[in-house]
Order: structure tokens, then C-alpha cells, then sequence
């Protein structure tokens, strides 16, 4: 049998070094991996204010305002599209998934709801605590306060005021909702 | 069995479904997950109960007939649907299974520029859908009706198609919540509006189902007032919390 091979094209010890030391640099600046998306997240689940938990509509809502933080960083927010009940992003679903997936949050179903809450545990806590420390390295603690804010906001509030609140802010996000203004 | 539904909205027609099917003798019945709505051809959405080898054979024949499209008068397509289906039904390796099989067919109707939706029934009677419309168990139609039932005060013909995605989802979920036998499994749906047609993905209907269950609790709140927030739990608070 014959198998045509493609030559791999020898790279120079330097170039190799380049590219290897840029991303060590760019890990390493603010003392470890950038935070992501999911970090903040986290973070959010594992800040005080629900301790049972929260259901979707609030991480939806809780990460949409964070993107609107003057702190929070571009690199960090999720994108949202308007939809039936408002701003949503389907990251946010996919992340919540893959954070029960590892352990890291639990699933707890919601008696006469399809939805599940999803409640922080010991390890979503040690993970905040690591996580808020990194954002203290990155000098991102006035977004980390800004998300702690939003997080005691949005878990005080009763559904009917949260969403009354976001379509007011933001009207823009709004326009798809299926559940028409009182105002 | 199975439950298809089918409601004309304002601005299109909503074509739902459970997904199970249920196969073999009473008391040694095996259930599984399945398709039940689909687009068998360009311009048409399909939803199907009964009898699936029956139901695949109308679909097969669906699918190759010549001269079947939206632009096509709605009355022609109604009686080319008949004719399909008593084909199906001479057919003697499906005779037995074929009384019970019943299909909600959707599509735009170009020549007269609106939405339509036609439950066809194996007896070779049909219904136009004016705004809802129910197949498949018996019990789970009467169920579904009734879920119908309670959201009387909300007239289909009103709602715009993503509103009325809610209330479509909302009546089958109640109904599968009832436990009928041979209902069962997640929600399926598609729809038919003036741009075309579209099968809503289960990840989608992740969003929708939130949707409904973000509707009952506002519904709740409206009668309750505020209920309990996540912040009001007895629950101790072991979370944490930025440095000031």
C-alpha cells in the first residue's frame, strides 16, 4: 500500500521557541490563564446570595448585565441575542452543562419545572475563591465587585421585576420577547 | 400511539409532537425515542401517528410524487394526499395496522398566500386545522383538549408564532406530564411561516422550555406577588465574596 506523506516542514530552534515562549507570556502575565467566559460563570455561581442555587433565566440575565459592567473585560462576555424571554446565550446554556459536566456545579431539578437550578457546592466555592484571586492578579476586581453586585440583584429579584428591569435598560434586547411590556 | 398537534397562529402554523413510539403486545410493550416531525419534501411539514411502517410508506410516496408544491391549489394537494394514502393502504403487508394512522400536513399556501395546516385520517376523512387540531391516542387527545381547555381565554388566531411556540409547547408537556400510555419523551416541533420552514432542534427548545416555565412562574407571581427569592433561602451561605 502506498501512502503519500507530507513532508513536514523543519522549523528552526528559534521560531519553535518564539512561538512556544509567546504563549507562556501571554499565560503567564497575569499570573496564570486568562479568565474566560466560564470563569466568570463560575465565579458567579460561587459568589453568596443563593445558596440552593439559581435557575437559567437568572444566569442569562446576571452574566447579560455583567456585560454591560464598564469593568467587565471585552474577552469575558458572552454574546446574547434577543430572544423570547429577552437577552440569551446559548454559551451560557453549553457552559452551565459542561460545569455540571466537571464536577463543578451541581443539577438540581425544580419540582413542576422543566428547568434544573444549579447550585454551587464546596468545590464551586474553593473554585471561586481561586478564581478570585486570579481576577485580583489580572486587576480585574472592580469587575469581580461589579458581578458580585449583579449577582445579590439579580437573586433578591422576583422574575416579573428582573425582566421588567433588563427590557427597561435595554429595550433593544426586548424586541423578541414574547411576553408583552406592562409599561 | 402517539400525540401530534397542529395550531394555526397569526402568522403560521405550529406542527408538535411526543417522541415516543411504542411497539409490541399489551403488558410487554418497549418504548423508544423517534421522529415524528419533519419536512418529507420542499415547502411541507409532516407530523405522523400510528402505525410508523404505515406512516413511512405514506412518507416515501409523499416524497416522490410529481406535481405536489405550495404553489399547487390547496383543494388538488388535499385530494393527491388521499390518493397517496389509499395507495398505501392496498398495500396487504401493512392491512391491520393501517385504520389507525393519522397525519398533520403544513405548508404555505402561495395561491392564497396564508398558512395551512390538514389532518388527514386513514378512514379518508381530512380537517382543515382553523386552530387547533389533535391526533393520535385517544386518551392523550382528550388530554391535550383539555390542556387546550384551561388556556381557553387565549385565542391562537392572536399570537404571533413564537408566542404561540409557548402555548403549543405548554399544552403537549402538560399532556405528556399526565403519564397516558404511549405518550411520552421530549417535545417535538416545527413550523411553517411565510419564509419557510423550520424543525425546531432540541438545543433550541432548550430556550423555549424555559420560556413556558419562566411564563408560570410570572403567572405565580401575579397572583401570589413576589414569591421566594434564591437570596431568601434558610439555606446557610457559604459563598464568596470579592474583597472590598
Amino acid at each position: 500500500m502506498y501512502f503519500c506523506i507530507r513532508p513536514v516542514r523543519a522549523r528552526g530552534f528559534h521560531y519553535v521557541w518564539g512561538v512556544a515562549s509567546r504563549g507562556l507570556r501571554l499565560r503567564t502575565r497575569f499570573g496564570g490563564r486568562i479568565m474566560k467566559q466560564r470563569d466568570w460563570l463560575l465565579l458567579f455561581a460561587a459568589y453568596e446570595g443563593a445558596p440552593d442555587g439559581l435557575d437559567p433565566i437568572r444566569f442569562q440575565k446576571g452574566l447579560f448585565l455583567f456585560a454591560k459592567c464598564a469593568h467587565a473585560p471585552e474577552r469575558s462576555k458572552y454574546v446574547f441575542k434577543p430572544y423570547d424571554y429577552g437577552p440569551m446565550s446559548p454559551s451560557i446554556y453549553r457552559d452551565l452543562d459542561r460545569l455540571v459536566d466537571e464536577g463543578l456545579l451541581e443539577r438540581v431539578s425544580v419540582p413542576g419545572k422543566q428547568w434544573s437550578r444549579y447550585k454551587p457546592s464546596r468545590v464551586t466555592f474553593r473554585e471561586g475563591q481561586k478564581l478570585l484571586k486570579q481576577a485580583e492578579d489580572e486587576k480585574l476586581l472592580e469587575a469581580a465587585r461589579e458581578l458580585f453586585e449583579i449577582k445579590k440583584d439579580v437573586s433578591r429579584m422576583g422574575f416579573n421585576e428582573l425582566l421588567e428591569r433588563v427590557y427597561a435598560d435595554y429595550p433593544e434586547f426586548a424586541v423578541n420577547s414574547i411576553f408583552r411590556r406592562s409599561a | 400511539m402517539t400525540l401530534i398537534a397542529a395550531v394555526r397562529c397569526r402568522d403560521g402554523v405550529i406542527l408538535g409532537s411526543d417522541s415516543q413510539e411504542t411497539r409490541g403486545e399489551r403488558g410487554r410493550r418497549l418504548a423508544r425515542s423517534t421522529r415524528k416531525v419533519y419536512e418529507p419534501r420542499r415547502g411541507f411539514l409532516l407530523a405522523w401517528a400510528g402505525a410508523q411502517d404505515v406512516a413511512q410508506g405514506f412518507v416515501l410516496r409523499f416524497e416522490r410524487a410529481r406535481g405536489i408544491s405550495p404553489n399547487t391549489d390547496r383543494l388538488d394537494i388535499k385530494d393527491r394526499l388521499h390518493t397517496i394514502l389509499d395507495d398505501v393502504r392496498k398495500d396487504a403487508s401493512v392491512e391491520g395496522r393501517s385504520d389507525n394512522v393519522e397525519f398533520l400536513i403544513a405548508w404555505w399556501s402561495r395561491p392564497e398566500n396564508k398558512p395551512v395546516a390538514l389532518r388527514l385520517l386513514s378512514g379518508g376523512a381530512s380537517v382543515w386545522v382553523s386552530d387547533w387540531e389533535f391526533g393520535g391516542a385517544p386518551l392523550g387527545v382528550e388530554r391535550a383538549s383539555f390542556a387546550v381547555g384551561t388556556m381557553r381565554y387565549i385565542d391562537p388566531g392572536a399570537l404571533t408564532l413564537e408566542q404561540a411556540k409557548i402555548v403549543a409547547l405548554k399544552m403537549l408537556r402538560d399532556t405528556i406530564e399526565t403519564g397516558v400510555e404511549g405518550i411520552g419523551g421530549r417535545v417535538q416541533m416545527g413550523v411553517v411561516r411565510e419564509s419557510g420552514l423550520e424543525v425546531v432542534e432540541q438545543a433550541d427548545m432548550r430556550g423555549l422550555q424555559d420560556t413556558v416555565d419562566l411564563w408560570e412562574s410570572r403567572c405565580i407571581e401575579l397572583l401570589l406577588g413576589r414569591t421566594a427569592s434564591p437570596s431568601g433561602s434558610k439555606t446557610p451561605d457559604r459563598g464568596v465574596r470579592p474583597p472590598n
